[in-house]
């Protein structure tokens, strides 16, 4: 686990796809732990033509979060990068809903048809004194 | 609470970018094929700056740095210029992805 740390810390990773990408939000679903990088179970359900039951049984060890719809647009809103209109208007401020969130991972963006390129945020220094 | 993480780029904002090629006339059929991203929608760290994309990009078409330029509205983009000042300078208020531009130089008349 702290050799995975070590290789993440100072990487940015870039997920390329050939179809729009499905709406991601940087959401804090639990005390315990900062803001994360989180789909929609229903958007990747639709994109990968699933059931939940199906993909919950087929990936099991993907875990999914469950936060209340008026928190999360709460959370959501406040994103300089959701300012238009039309991103949230599907959520409603004040439902008890609760909704179903799976964290972005490499092995979830393979599953939606994405290719994921790391770049070491020091490779360009690095690089430049050895051309 | 554990902080020890809250640093890393895979936990920041995420923007979604589409990058369009900007070909020129002058290239050939292949070329253009060759030297235009398959996969043209993408997501990264809202820390990510200019020089990151360019270097990926490179990466993805087997060029060359110096012959990969990014473009908003048709003006090059500052190198150290991140992908959050980029949103809020000309995408605010503006539905994701927010849509670049990208040219590949000829390798030769550099």
């Amino acid at each position: 686990d702290d050799e995975e740390d070590l290789q993440q810390r100072g990487v940015f990773e870039f997920e390329f796809s050939d179809r729009p990408l499905l709406p991601c939000y940087n959401i804090q679903v639990s005390l315990s732990q900062g803001p994360r990088n989180w789909l929609l179970l229903s958007d990747v359900l639709k994109r990968l033509k699933m059931s939940a039951r199906a993909f919950r049984t087929a990936f099991a060890h993907i875990e999914v979060a469950t936060i209340a719809e008026a928190e999360f647009y709460k959370q959501a809103s406040l994103s300089q990068l959701f300012s238009s209109p039309e991103e949230l208007e599907g959520f409603l401020p004040n439902s008890k809903e609760l909704l179903d969130l799976v964290e972005i991972s490499g092995e979830l963006a393979t599953l939606l048809g994405s290719s994921v390129e790391c770049l070491d945020s020091r490779w360009e220094p690095v690089a430049a004194a050895t051309s | 609470f554990d902080h020890s993480k809250a640093h890393f780029y895979r936990y920041d904002e995420q923007v979604s970018l589409c990058l369009e090629r900007q070909s020129s006339s002058s290239s050939t059929g292949r070329d253009k094929s060759k030297l235009t991203l398959r996969q043209k929608f993408v997501r990264c760290s809202a820390r990510a700056e200019v020089r990151h994309l360019r270097r990926v990009l490179c990466q993805r078409l087997s060029v060359e740095k110096q012959q990969v330029q990014m473009l908003f509205n048709n003006e090059s983009l500052p190198d150290h210029m991140t992908m959050k000042q980029l949103w809020l300078l000309h995408w605010f208020g503006k539905a994701q992805p927010l849509v670049l531009h990208y040219t590949i130089k000829d390798k030769q008349t550099r």
